[in-house]
């Protein structure tokens, strides 16, 4: 048994407790989440996959007649509401360990374990029959580069850190091999910098000294805290920053 | 082996002549006269293995016509060459057959010589058809093979590589692993690294008058990064020995990461002296996150602020050394940017909310009249909950306590 309701940003799924329901409802999800052209729903799939099975499986016992109830919420851009309810007795979701061990082996019987580390944020109800998760959809920061009169206007959509480094290195080399001088950041979308993302900035710095004397570099629209970052690793000797 | 062939044909005249014909050409002949008995023929043959090698059908025919025929084998998924014999006018009937896929037809009326044209013609095509495919399935199975055998070799250098890598993390947590007890001064941490290679890194030796402590963050996770805290930490076992300051054991460091690193890492470091004699400290740090002193006569927590550069990327560069004089029961706590930039997002929002190290700082003044390992127990505890026990980077939290 399997119903389906849809209505603007959300959808919900009720269907009895058989195994073979996992694979069904993941791939209704699939096909729902391409809606929101979310390129990497790996995170969302992951956390319904292991809610779905224990719902059916620990929940519901496999009793088929018992329900489950899947529910997904857009809540904003990217970000999804997860709802997950069975006909069970529930549990004691206080005695939960979330740590991850370090037994790889052990990862099967952590599921749980496994959807807190993939998501925002996590609630039972007080019976530990329906749990709700918050997760958001996995980005990659994308680097946008403009050039605006003599300066090279470069604007990342996102965080950058370690995972981000090659698609940033490949921008700023190229910028560089196209004898651009002058430029700026533009800061307003990121909320982060880590160690990585910032020697780029350093090792950019120098490779443009290197070729070029009269080399500029901005920093626009950065938050406070990467301001502080800039001021503490004294990148802003070389970063002037507006 | 004799040819197979079945022929569907209402008009038994027709028939007849045909077997005639055929036998004579040396085929084996089986004769229906409906659709459906070709059917059945077919299906029984199919099933026991004896695969006609060629049908011959009318098109008018009761029970199942030509086409119906035709159409009935296909579902079927069964293959079999067909010759269709064909009137005047059926030029609907025509189109619809090649669209089939028809292998031959033979319009009405026809001579002996014709058919047995018409039959060569089919069982050469079908000849070549299947020389084709076998020769398909041949430089498959030899693809096969040889992906196989790629396949196979990756697999051997992926183990091979998979070991080394395997003794490289070994040694490499052997060569940064820390006792917690047996210095002069007592300490306490806890690391967690968030790969197995790379990560934060600290070391402590005991000195003539006390110890030395360094702490340092090389950027990245990878083998790379972990060659660069052996070499700082092969040059503070060396500092240790020399007693340098810490400001000339930094320049001497940062030269040398620059030197021999072609692979540029930002390294963040402090240095500690502690002078037990002097009751005496002095601190250098090259933008690592200030550490935290706790005056145990006034009770108080202090950041302390030293200015320096990072190490590894540039070439001139200067470090602020603080001194200052100490207390038993002092103490100093040292972390990771990985610990002030632990977050939590709320769930409902997606706002991150980051600990900070003003968040570090009031965690410390609540645990500081514990015990030094028990306070870093504590605030660690409540750092993972924090963070709902999610890594996100290398934190790590250290305290050591003046005798």
């Amino acid at each position: 048994m399997l119903t389906t309701f849809q209505e603007d940003d959300y959808i919900e799924f009720k269907f009895s407790s058989e195994i073979k329901m996992v694979n069904k409802i993941i791939k209704e999800v699939r096909s729902y989440l391409e809606n929101y052209e979310i390129e990497e729903d790996g995170n969302i799939i992951l956390i319904l996959r292991e809610l779905i099975n224990n719902a059916i499986e620990h929940g519901n016992k496999k009793e088929k007649d018992r329900v489950v109830s899947v529910c997904l919420l857009l809540l904003d851009d990217k970000r999804f509401k997860i709802v997950v309810a069975d006909e069970g007795d529930g549990f004691d979701y206080n005695s939960i360990n979330y740590r991850m061990s370090d037994d790889p082996t052990q990862i099967r019987k952590r599921g749980l374990c496994l959807v807190n580390s993939f998501a925002d944020e996590i609630e039972f109800n007080q019976t530990g029959n329906r749990i709700t998760v918050y997760v958001t959809a996995n980005e990659t920061t994308q680097f946008h580069v403009e050039d605006i009169n003599d300066v090279t206007v470069v604007q990342p959509s996102g965080d950058i850190t370690s995972e981000d480094a090659d698609p940033f290195r490949y921008v700023i080399h190229d910028c560089l091999e196209k004898g651009k001088t002058k430029f700026r950041f533009d800061l307003t979308h990121v909320n982060d910098i880590d160690s990585i993302g910032l020697s780029l900035f350093v090792i950019f710095s120098n490779l443009a000294q290197k070729k070029f004397s009269n080399i500029g570099f901005e920093i626009i629209n950065a938050n406070q805290d990467i301001i502080n970052l800039f001021q503490m690793t004294r990148l802003n000797r070389i970063y002037t920053i507006i | 082996m004799q040819k197979h062939i079945l022929i569907a044909e209402d008009d038994l005249a027709m028939q007849t002549s045909l077997s005639f014909i055929l036998e004579d050409e040396g085929f084996v002949v089986t004769t229906v006269s409906t659709g459906k008995a070709a059917f059945e023929k077919i299906q029984s043959s199919f099933h026991n293995d004896q695969m006609f090698d060629l049908l011959i059908t009318d098109i008018q025919m009761p029970e199942l016509n030509g086409l119906q025929l035709i159409k009935s084998i296909s579902q079927a998924g069964i293959i079999l060459p067909v010759i269709v014999i064909t009137g005047y006018g059926d030029k609907q009937t025509l189109i619809e057959l090649i669209r089939l896929g028809c292998d031959g037809f033979l319009p009405k009326p026809f001579e002996p010589v014709d058919v047995c044209q018409k039959i060569q013609e089919v069982f050469q095509k079908c000849d070549e058809l299947k020389a084709q495919e076998e020769k398909k399935f041949a430089d498959l199975i030899k693809q096969n093979i040889d992906l196989a055998r790629e396949i196979d070799s990756y697999k051997h250098s992926f183990y091979a590589l998979r070991k080394e890598l395997n003794n490289a993390i070994i040694t490499y947590n052997d060569l940064i692993c820390l006792n917690k007890n047996g210095y002069k001064v007592p300490i306490a941490y806890h690391i967690q690294a968030l790969k197995d290679l790379g990560g934060d890194f600290v070391d402590i030796r005991d000195t003539e008058k006390g110890c030395d402590i360094i702490i340092a963050d090389v950027a990245g996770h990878d083998m790379a990064a972990s060659y660069h805290t052996v070499m700082i930490k092969s040059f503070f076992d060396e500092n240790c020995r020399t007693q340098k300051t810490g400001e000339t054991f930094f320049q001497l460091l940062n030269h040398a990461l620059l030197e021999n690193g072609k692979n540029e890492r930002m390294v963040t470091s402090l240095f500690l002296r502690v002078d037990l004699d002097n009751y005496h400290v002095s601190a250098v740090s090259a933008a690592h996150p200030q550490m935290i002193y706790y005056n145990d006569k006034d009770q108080t927590l202090h950041q302390v602020n030293i200015a320096g550069n990072f190490l590894g990327l540039l070439t001139d560069v200067f470090f602020e050394t603080k001194s200052f004089f100490v207390h038993p029961k002092d103490r100093f706590i040292f972390y990771s940017d990985g610990i002030p930039n632990a977050y939590q997002i709320n769930g409902v929002s997606g706002k991150k909310i980051s600990l900070t190290s003003s968040g570090l700082f009031d965690l410390l003044k609540k645990n500081i009249h514990l015990p030094i390992d028990n306070m870093l127990t504590s605030v660690w505890e409540k750092i993972e909950k924090f963070t709902r026990y999610k890594q996100t980077d290398d934190m790590m939290l250290f305290a050591l306590e003046i005798p």
